[in-house]
């Protein structure tokens, strides 16, 4: 099969999981609650309550409603946002690249440390120092992020004014905020190389290498390095996935960044349909995406994949 | 001593253990050979009686936990390598001593292509380095007998036959030009056909570049046609050691003498030999000698006294560990050691 092949059916593939996550949330949005009794003031009288019901279609049998969601969303018009009064597409456009862009930084720090920690564990394997590292990741996938957010921006804010405390505007404003975002991916990843890559140190491969006169730091980075890669990278593009879905929110909250996982947070409180589906929607898309761009890159580093 | 000099490997005493919760496991007990420059010693053995980890405690290869080196001092050209610190070893490695491992399927790097592999053998052995490592790496891969080498290089171990791969180990040992070459059962996981193969090779090789090699095996024929001298292990000790010849006509541990039964008879027609009785717990050792339990010459002071590894040749040429050598008045023979 071909590459071109592989492709074309992943993202059929992809269609059809955006399709099915699609009509899920739909479906549950609309079981949950009413979204006329947050828009309205306690207040409000049943006619304007019924009026605002109509307005926005929700007195239609779900099917119908259903229907029109599923037609406009091929069109990518998921509507305006009730909340904000816009074209949601608009909405999303605000928010989400920011946020992937945010998050790519974070995993960039995460890679450019865990995997020389990582690597040193192993290579050291059974010292005080990899305990210490092992520890050390623990600490970092176990503090609650918004804590670390506000220890880090308290610090380096705060105390030493280095750093701005909150908004975006400038380059240093994603600092702190990618630092904090990066600790769980960087503890996660740190920990899959280092047991990685002590699963490949007792491979045949590496008696071989070591037998020839590889040195043992030699044959981390040039013989074990590439075959821990395929693991890795899933990590990475699972790490990427979950922070663009929500994860990030605490930390957006705590520095005010107005970015994706706060947008959907603030989404879901307020019950903006429309809003909310477009949200799901490009979520699973980048979700699919990543998750082919991982799949593709498995070739580039094991030449027994073959698409 | 005259002959010790002619050494270029001495292996005296050597002692690994795997130390589990469990208990300790003697996989190799005070283990002594020497290899003469140019000489093929075979060092045979059933499974699990030690010849891998006797190998690899040669390049100090045993990962702790839980395998350990316990004692003993294995002497290339006059230097002992247990006296070396252990990040320095990789000088050893390949140029002084290489190693051809028994499973070639899973003992190249899948992710590196297997030119680049002995490429990278021969630029840390030879000081060689670039084109010129490379135009080497292909040589290695022509002397192996690679048919295309150019492209082979190219090609990475998941794209090549078990037989193939088996000649890719081969060529990287020897693109360390090692002092001493290392074969731990180079045709244990091939079809016959392709052993034959490798061993015709391994004989051409032989011939032409003059190395010394320690041949580990468990099979016979192949001991008759490549060996000059053998070392028979069981249960972690060496228990007899001697010329090939010696040990097809006069062996002389009751063992040793067993297993030449078991492919004699296949000639003669008669009912196959065996020896009785299963390999032993390496855990829970027999007493005296590791032998007794299924000896049929088994004495009262087998199974009380550890019998001492003795010259029953008086040169040094026939070494035994029993207290009864078949053939061989034990009296008389001390008398001569003394």
């Amino acid at each position: 099969m071909g590459m071109g092949k592989y492709i074309l059916q992943r993202l059929a593939f992809t269609i059809l999981v955006v399709l099915v996550i699609s009509i899920l949330v739909f479906v549950l949005t609309r079981v949950v609650g009413n979204p006329v009794d947050i828009l309205l003031p306690l207040t409000a009288t049943t006619e304007q309550r019924e009026l605002l019901t109509k307005q926005l279609g929700l007195d239609r049998p779900m099917i119908q409603q259903l229907g029109d969601f599923l037609k406009s969303a091929a069109t990518l018009d998921f509507g305006d946002s009730w909340t904000q009064r816009r074209p949601s597409m608009e909405v999303i456009f605000d928010y989400l690249p920011i946020s992937a862009l945010l998050i790519l930084c974070a995993m960039a720090i995460a890679v450019l440390v865990a995997f020389p920690l990582g690597i040193i564990a192993a290579y050291k394997r059974g010292s005080l120092l990899d305990r210490f590292l092992t520890v050390l990741s623990l600490v970092g996938i176990c503090m609650p992020p918004f804590w670390i957010g506000l220890m880090l921006m308290f610090f380096f804010a705060v105390k030493l004014g280095w750093l701005p405390t909150s908004g975006i505007g400038t380059w240093k404003h994603f600092i702190l905020p990618a630092v904090t975002i990066s600790f769980r991916p960087m503890g996660n990843l740190a920990q899959i190389v280092r047991y990685e890559m002590t699963q490949q140190l007792g491979e045949m491969y590496a008696i071989t290498a070591r037998a020839k006169g590889v040195r043992e730091i030699n044959l981390l980075r040039k013989h074990a390095l590439k075959n821990i890669m395929t693991s890795s990278i899933t990590m990475i593009g699972n790490d990427y996935c979950k922070q663009l879905g929500g994860l990030s929110a605490a930390v957006e909250v705590v520095y005010g960044f107005p970015g994706f996982g706060h947008l959907i947070k603030e989404t879901i409180q307020s019950m903006d349909y429309p809003l909310l589906q477009a949200e799901v929607f490009f979520t699973a898309v980048i979700v699919c995406l990543i998750n082919l761009i991982v799949d593709i890159l498995y070739a580039a580093f094991d030449p027994r994949i073959r698409y | 001593m005259v002959e010790a000099a002619q050494d270029i490997l001495k292996v005296n005493g050597l002692s690994t253990s795997f130390l589990l919760r469990e208990g300790e496991i003697k996989a190799v007990d005070n283990v002594s050979f020497s290899l003469k420059k140019g000489e093929v010693l075979a060092l045979v053995g059933e499974s699990g009686s030690g010849k891998t980890v006797a190998c690899l405690s040669l390049l100090r290869l045993i990962r702790w936990p839980p395998g350990k080196i316990k004692s003993g001092e294995v002497i290339l050209d006059g230097q002992n390598l247990f006296d070396i610190p252990l990040k320095d070893m990789h000088k050893i490695r390949g140029l002084g001593i290489a190693m051809i491992l028994q499973e070639p399927m899973s003992s190249l790097n899948p992710s590196i292509i297997i030119g680049r592999q002995i490429q990278e053998a021969v630029e840390l052995n030879q000081g060689l380095s670039g084109e010129e490592a490379k135009k080497k790496a292909i040589e290695m891969l022509e002397l192996v007998r690679i048919p295309s080498p150019e492209k082979r290089y190219y090609n990475y171990p998941h794209q090549l036959s078990g037989g193939m791969k088996q000649r890719i180990m081969i060529a990287m040992a020897l693109s360390c030009k090692p002092k001493v070459l290392i074969a731990d059962e180079p045709t244990k996981s091939l079809d016959v056909t392709i052993q034959a193969q490798i061993l015709r090779l391994m004989q051409a090789l032989r011939n032409d570049i003059d190395t010394t090699i320690l041949f580990v095996t468990s099979d016979l024929g192949i001991v008759a046609e490549m060996a000059d001298r053998v070392a028979i292990m069981y249960a972690g000790q060496v228990i007899e050691i001697c010329d090939v010849f010696k040990l097809f006509t006069n062996p002389a541990h009751p063992y040793t003498k067993g297993i030449m039964k078991s492919i004699m008879a296949l000639k003669t027609g008669e009912r196959l030999n065996i020896i009785s009785g299963d390999p032993p717990n390496l855990m829970a050792l027999p007493t005296g000698c590791t032998f007794h339990p299924r000896c049929d010459y088994c004495q009262e002071k087998c199974r009380t006294e550890v019998p001492q590894y003795d010259d029953i040749s008086g040169e040094g040429t026939h070494m035994v560990r029993c207290h009864f050598p078949l053939g061989v008045d034990k009296t008389q023979a001390e008398g001569k050691g003394k």
